[in-house]
């Protein structure tokens, strides 16, 4: 950031000073005026020597200095903008995004849950809920299968969800971001068989 | 003297009124721009937070739902004291509001739900822990 602030410093120094050069040879042809009346030659004299204010390379520094001056305060205002509109519009997209995948994360949270506090009942307990051996072997794997994911690994996964809809990006990250979505189907699937076990209608 | 206040203001007016059409025009763009993109990264951060706040509370929820299904088929799966807490973590849970992240009643309202939580688990010795907490998730709830 200093580095470009000092480059335009000293351009706008350099102009200010060729302004103040100019100035003066200003002064100095509008003195050298009244000795015009006297002859051609001198008139051309100021053609040739005297006519600085008028030629171009003038114009354009004029213009440059006038565009660094309208670039600078454009540029200040931008920056005072850029941060009011940030700050007047980010609750505004955390409420957004976040009610958008609250209850994504909602669900991904019940599945985690149920295996969860099924894998931690004590066994006289889990045998009640779940008669069938069948079932809680299921469940222990899907259990597993659960615990692989870390919360992160989930988070990551959702993200890749709803940046490539189509599925088509989890070649490059090795995730299959619908592993949320199959595991929590496995569940439901399983838990139709375990009628005692009775959990919030979200996951379906 | 006198006449030299009166004066610069009125020397320094157009050059000054330029700079400020300037910087207002800048800050137009700049506002407008600004719009979007704080828009963008809140909704970025809002993303990752529902998730977390979602997971953790479904995460809860349905512990409860379990332990809730053991009492219904044995009335004697937990003792007294604990079925109570359930039944206060119940009445915890169904009043956070989820899709209101601006309440400003979530944070303490987290707060106990995860302490009844913590107290059901110790006493019933189950070994049971909500493991995307740590770090990540308190610390982003303290930057926003």
């Amino acid at each position: 950031m200093a580095l470009p602030g000092d480059a335009e410093g000293v351009t706008a120094s350099v102009a200010e000073l060729r302004i103040g050069l100019e100035a003066s040879s200003a002064q100095e042809t509008e003195i050298a005026l009244p000795g015009n009346v006297g002859g051609v030659a001198a008139a051309e004299d100021d053609d040739i020597w005297g006519d600085a204010s008028d030629s171009p390379d003038h114009a354009s520094t004029l213009d440059r200095e006038w565009i660094h001056r309208k670039n600078q305060f454009h540029k200040m205002g931008y920056r005072d903008g850029i941060t009011e509109g940030q700050k007047d519009s980010a609750q505004e997209g955390f409420n957004v995004g976040f009610r958008q995948s609250v209850h994504v994360g909602y669900k991904w949270g019940l599945v985690r849950g149920v295996t969860s506090a099924l894998a931690s009942l004590p066994d006289r307990l889990k045998e009640k809920l779940l008669p069938s051996v069948h079932c809680r072997e299921k469940l222990q794997n899907l259990h597993n299968s659960v615990q692989e994911l870390s919360a992160g690994d989930a988070l990551n996964m959702f993200h890749e969800s709803i940046n490539h809809p189509s599925g088509e990006a989890h070649v490059a990250s090795g995730e299959d971001p619908n592993r949320l979505t199959s595991l929590s189907k496995d569940l439901v699937v399983l838990l139709h068989e375990c009628p005692d076990v009775k959990v919030n209608e979200e996951l379906g | 003297m006198d006449q030299q206040p009166e004066l610069n203001p009125d020397f320094l007016e157009p050059s000054v009124l330029l700079d400020e059409t300037h910087y207002q025009e800048g800050y137009k763009n700049g506002y407008n721009d600004g719009l979007a993109s704080g828009k963008e990264e809140g909704r970025q951060v809002g993303l990752k937070m529902g998730f977390q706040v979602g997971e953790e509370l479904g995460f809860y929820q349905s512990c409860l739902d379990v332990w809730a299904s053991a009492v219904h088929i044995d009335q004697n799966a937990f003792s007294h004291r604990v079925r109570k807490n359930i039944e206060q973590l119940a009445a915890l849970l169904s009043s956070y509001p989820l899709s209101d992240p601006e309440d400003e009643r979530v944070q303490d309202m987290m707060g106990k739900i995860r302490l009844k939580f913590r107290v059901i688990t110790a006493s019933i010795g189950a070994k049971l822990d909500y493991e995307g907490r740590p770090a990540s998730s308190k610390q982003d709830v303290e930057d926003i």
